[in-house]
């Protein structure tokens, strides 16, 4: 992680509306493909999606009322600071298909709350506000809680092997 | 000659350069100033310059509504090409032909018609003054053999040429009144009865009418793209549509002004464009995706000679199979069609009312023969006020564009009304217009679609029918006028004969069309083609009688109402 | 005056209740969210916005965005939207399709949008494959991509390069995205909105199940990282000589915008006039 990619984080608000904008952007990436997986049927894949969904709603439910009484500041998207290589943002689940094991697909996901949690870490390392430091902490602690869950979860899946996904079905001709 | 109906056919054919088209505009003009009736064809040769031209008039105390027989008079500037004129200008033993002797000799195909030949020196005598032009001299004799009053020419000239300044306006005169003082004496052509004095009449073409009409009728958005015989409806509607608040856009083919067409409409701006015939080809599947989608617009089809590039000159009525069939799926659709040059304004206007009421695509075809002629004409009615496009305004929780209601009619949100957002979708669909493949949804719209057309009361607008017998002569378009005549003069031999022109011909309102042809045993039907197009639709709804058969003739010669005579007197034997 | 200032609105509630049936990976879902983060940030009415699309995967779009949407036939959206934008230039107007639809048989009318400069936003989402119908070669695809049943051979014809056509059209806006990024998609989509004309925005959006390859994609595609040009000069020279991965506004220049006055001067009835003998 490029130490020049990391916002300023000046105070609770700017922390907040970060963090925010993130778990925001989480909760619709995984909602939706959580909404793709049901449509194409893969409904393993799906509920996995489901789960890390209602987690990111609790971790958005938990940070709007941290935010509560506080104006936070407008960040257009392209000003999210979250620029490292591996920005959840920009989605390396992109990888999925829709013949992703339910395995595979948490994965993937658990790639991004890892990095949501060093963001924590780094904002609660490097914040010389104390206010900021102690909500930064707070919120890498939930998240960690979150990714223990979900290991346990991918421990608990069948075991795979790393071959190809086979597709019997050729793709659909609609227009 | 054997012209029951008072009237005089000239025709007036030179070389381009000569000044054939001017004098017959100017003719026209100063006919209409002498309160006649007339109608003006043109013809001419394929180049852009240069080549030979020809104006075919008649005139009258009464509306003339087509071509005579044969003509009167033929005026010849010079016979330049003039073998391909030949057959659009038959000339009879009885016929005058004036032609200056200095511009070649006659050709033979005149001289086997047994006509009179007058010499007119009309070049020699325009160097005699200044300024003088040989077309100018020419008028001046025609007005005076029509025995037309000096101040009606005077007004038609000075409105024609005024602009031009003095000079220009005095050496015309000059030479018309030249002209008309050296008129030769030794021919008489038949008198005229006296026309209606005061009577306010209009000059104008049918692709003028039409574009008038889609004004009158609301379109406020034209996209448009060039092709002949078409583009001076576009051309007028330029800038005279920026003058009542709405736009022209050239679009770079057929493809995109009809989708450009269907956008604006979309948009809640009544939209058009106009076509002929190998343009409407390519519309089609546009055509259908307003259908579909259910957004009004109209298109107005000038046809031509065809098929594929065809005779792009010429008239014909031959793309009424592809009006009627020429989208893929069922697509119900409007397809009308004017009878005459003053109904072009008519029916195109009622075209626009009836798609923006109905939601739906109509087809107007016109043709080359009411498009690119002029006619005095009394001045054209106004269709009538129809309900107007039914809108949605009201916020709904889960608005249904596509709603199935009793008339089939649906509200349609204008976008930038909020609270009832909606897609339109050619991909079938549910009333809320999401994309669909179920059964129920395919049959429910195709039912609304249909229905909405076909239960709509069109009123007496969509055919003209005159007396009554049982012989019924029916037609559509251009031949309408040329049917009326011939059915004057089968009447005055004491035939009783009706006459249907059409003007709605899809959906054909059956119940009407059952009681027009209530006590009707032989039908002739009589259109421009060369399949009996209208025949053929008419016969598949099943509602000819026994004894029907079809008078078809495709172009580039029009019909003339003694071919109609000769068909159905043999026809109806000694009825 | 008590005036009721409508709260901004999210994102997702320009999302409309449809679930898109694209397939998960698509990159099409990354433009659905820039689009709908532009919208947001612009604070654009819903009602004031209407999206045009033709035929293929990302021509579904107007459906899944709460907006009035046409979706029209195969190459024509540009043609629609045309004539929606020069009736109703009150509109925001956003074309959308993809790289068959755009290129191929829309190609013409790609060309003449891009000369007649009315105001509008023209998103293509170029995955170099014909997606919906099973995976034939597209305008932009490569010589030697050699998967298509139609052509198993590769092309063999040199793809086109869509940046380059629309400067050589007159484009005055001319910028590359990558679906992969929607934020910095969306700062473009927000910047081609604002443009006063014809702005065109070609997004690299990988298709998951014909171009599997494609996912390599994020890994090369990097943002542009000089100012934007209004030299066409320059920008032929950034565009034709470009490694085909580079993203931002590839050229911006101000250009007179085409639209009609709609001006009333006179009735219909005085139009008649000119007919009266």
């Amino acid at each position: 992680m490029n130490a020049s990619d990391f916002p300023t984080i000046s105070n609770k608000a700017d922390f907040l509306a970060n963090a925010e904008i993130m778990v925001q952007e989480s909760l619709e990436q995984y909602g939706q493909l959580a909404d793709s997986m049901e449509l194409h049927n893969n409904t393993e894949t799906a509920v996995q999606f489901r789960v890390l969904e209602s987690m990111e709603k609790q971790q958005l439910e938990w940070i709007e009322q941290q935010s509560s009484g506080i104006d936070l500041p407008e960040i257009a998207p392209w000003d999210f600071a979250w620029h490292c290589e591996d920005d959840p943002t920009k989605s390396n689940l992109s990888d999925m298909d829709y013949l992703v094991s339910p395995a595979r697909a948490l994965s993937a996901a658990l790639y991004n709350e890892y990095h949501s949690e060093e963001f924590y870490r780094e904002v609660a390392e490097q914040s010389s506000d104390p206010a900021v430091k102690d909500l930064a902490s707070e919120l890498a602690e939930r998240q960690l809680k979150q990714i223990e869950l979900l290991k346990q979860r991918l421990r608990a899946l069948p075991k795979e092997g790393h071959e190809a996904i086979e597709d019997m079905d050729p793709p659909n001709i609609p227009e | 000659m054997k012209n029951s109906h008072d009237t005089l056919s000239i025709a007036i054919t030179g070389s381009g350069g000569s000044g054939v088209v001017t004098m017959g505009l100017l003719f026209l003009k100063v006919i209409a100033c002498a309160s006649y009736y007339g109608l003006m064809n043109r013809s001419s040769g394929p180049q852009i310059r240069g080549g030979e031209s020809a104006v075919l008039l008649r005139l009258g105390a009464n509306p003339v509504m087509c071509q005579d027989d044969s003509f009167h008079l033929l005026l010849a500037l010079d016979w330049f090409n003039f073998p391909r004129f030949a057959d659009e200008i038959p000339l009879t033993d009885e016929s005058v032909v004036l032609y200056d002797p200095a511009m070649g000799d006659v050709p033979p195909v005149v001289i086997e018609t047994g006509a009179q030949l007058q010499e007119i020196p009309v070049k020699e005598l325009a160097k005699t003054i200044e300024g003088g032009r040989p077309n100018m001299l020419a008028l001046g004799m025609l007005a005076a053999l029509l025995e037309i009053d000096k101040n009606a020419i005077e007004k038609a000239v000075n409105s024609v040429l005024g602009h031009k300044g003095a000079e220009v306006l005095t050496n015309s005169m000059n030479g018309i009144n030249l002209g008309f003082d050296s008129a030769p004496n030794t021919i008489s052509l038949p008198k005229l009865p006296p026309a209606a004095t005061a009577v306010s009449h209009w000059n104008i073409s049918g692709n003028e009418a039409a574009a008038l009409g889609a004004l009158r009728g609301g379109v406020r958005l034209v996209a448009a793209y060039p092709i002949t015989p078409a583009s001076e409806i576009l051309e007028w509607l330029a800038p005279n549509i920026e003058k009542v608040g709405g736009a022209l856009i050239q679009a770079e083919d057929e493809l995109a002004s009809i989708n450009m067409v269907i956008g604006a409409s979309f948009g809640g701006v009544p939209a058009l464009t106009a076509t002929s015939g190998p343009g409407l080809s390519l519309m089609m599947e546009a055509l259908g995706l307003a259908v579909a989608s259910e957004t009004p617009l109209v298109v107005i089809d000038v046809m031509r000679g065809g098929p594929s590039t065809g005779i792009p000159t010429k008239s014909e009525q031959s793309d009424l199979n592809i009006a009627l069939y020429g989208m893929h799926g069922d697509a119900p659709h409007l397809v009308l069609a004017p009878i005459n040059i003053s109904d072009c304004a008519f029916t195109s206007e009622w075209a626009v009312r009836l798609t923006e009421q109905l939601q739906a695509v109509a087809i107007v075809l016109s043709d080359q023969l009411l498009g690119q002629s002029r006619a005095i004409v009394d001045p054209p009615q106004s269709a009538p006020v129809l309900v107007s496009r039914a809108t949605e305004t009201a916020e709904c929780e889960s608005y249904e564009r596509y709603a199935l209601t009793a008339d089939g009619i649906s509200k349609m949100a204008i976008p930038g009304t909020a609270g009832c957002i909606y897609t339109a979708d050619g991909l079938e669909h549910t009333p809320e217009g999401i994309p669909s493949s179920m059964a129920s949804d395919h049959q429910g719209q195709l039912e609304k679609r249909y229905q909405k057309l076909a239960q709509y009361d069109y009123a007496e607008h969509w055919a003209v029918a005159k007396g009554e017998g049982e012989v019924c002569l029916i037609t559509w378009g251009s031949s309408s006028g040329v049917v009326a005549e011939a059915a004057q003069r089968l009447r005055a031999r004491g035939l009783v004969i009706k006459t249907l022109a059409i003007r709605l011909i899809s959906p054909l309102p059956k119940e009407k069309f059952r009681i027009a042809m209530h006590g009707v045993k032989h039908v002739v039907i009589i259109e421009q083609n060369h399949q009996g197009q209208l025949y053929h639709y008419l016969n598949s709804l099943n509602l000819l009688p026994d004894d029907s058969r079809v008078l078809a003739r495709a172009g580039p010669l029009p019909i003339r109402p003694a071919e109609v005579v000769t068909f159905v007197k043999e026809w109806c034997g000694n009825e | 005056m008590n005036e009721i200032v409508k709260p901004k609105l999210k994102a997702s509630a320009y999302k409309s209740k449809l679930k898109p049936i694209w397939c998960p990976g698509c990159g099409h879902f990354g433009v659905l969210s820039a689009i709908t983060k532009a919208l947001a940030y612009l604070a654009i009415p819903k009602e004031k916005v209407a999206l045009v699309s033709g035929i293929g995967c990302s021509s579904r779009i107007p459906a899944y965005v709460d907006v009035f949407g046409f979706h029209g036939v195969h190459g024509r959206a540009l043609p629609v939207a045309s004539g929606l934008k020069a009736a109703r230039p009150d509109l925001t107007v956003l074309v959308a399709g993809g790289d068959g639809d755009g290129f191929s048989i829309g190609g013409n009318h790609f060309l003449h949008a891009c000369r007649r400069n009315l105001d509008m936003t023209y998103i293509v989402m170029d995955n170099e494959v014909y997606g919906m119908t099973k995976g034939q070669a597209s305008p932009t695809t490569s010589p030697d991509w050699v998967k298509s049943k139609l052509t198993p051979h590769g092309t063999g014809i040199l793809e086109f390069n869509p940046p380059a056509i629309a400067l050589a059209s007159g484009a005055g806006f001319i910028a590359k995205g990558f679906s992969g990024d929607p934020n910095k998609l969306t700062q473009l989509i927000v910047e081609a909105i604002n443009y006063p004309g014809f702005a065109f925005i070609q997004v690299l959006s990988p298709c998951t199940t014909f171009r599997p390859e494609q996912k390599e994609w994020k890994q090369k595609i990097h943002w542009q990282l000089r100012e934007t040009t209004d030299d066409p000069v320059e920008a032929a020279r950034r565009i034709v000589g470009s490694d085909g991965v580079t993203t931002g506004i590839l050229f911006k220049k101000e250009l007179p915008v085409m639209q009609p006055p709609l001006r009333v001067s006179n009735t219909v009835d005085e139009l008649c006039q000119e007919f009266i003998v």
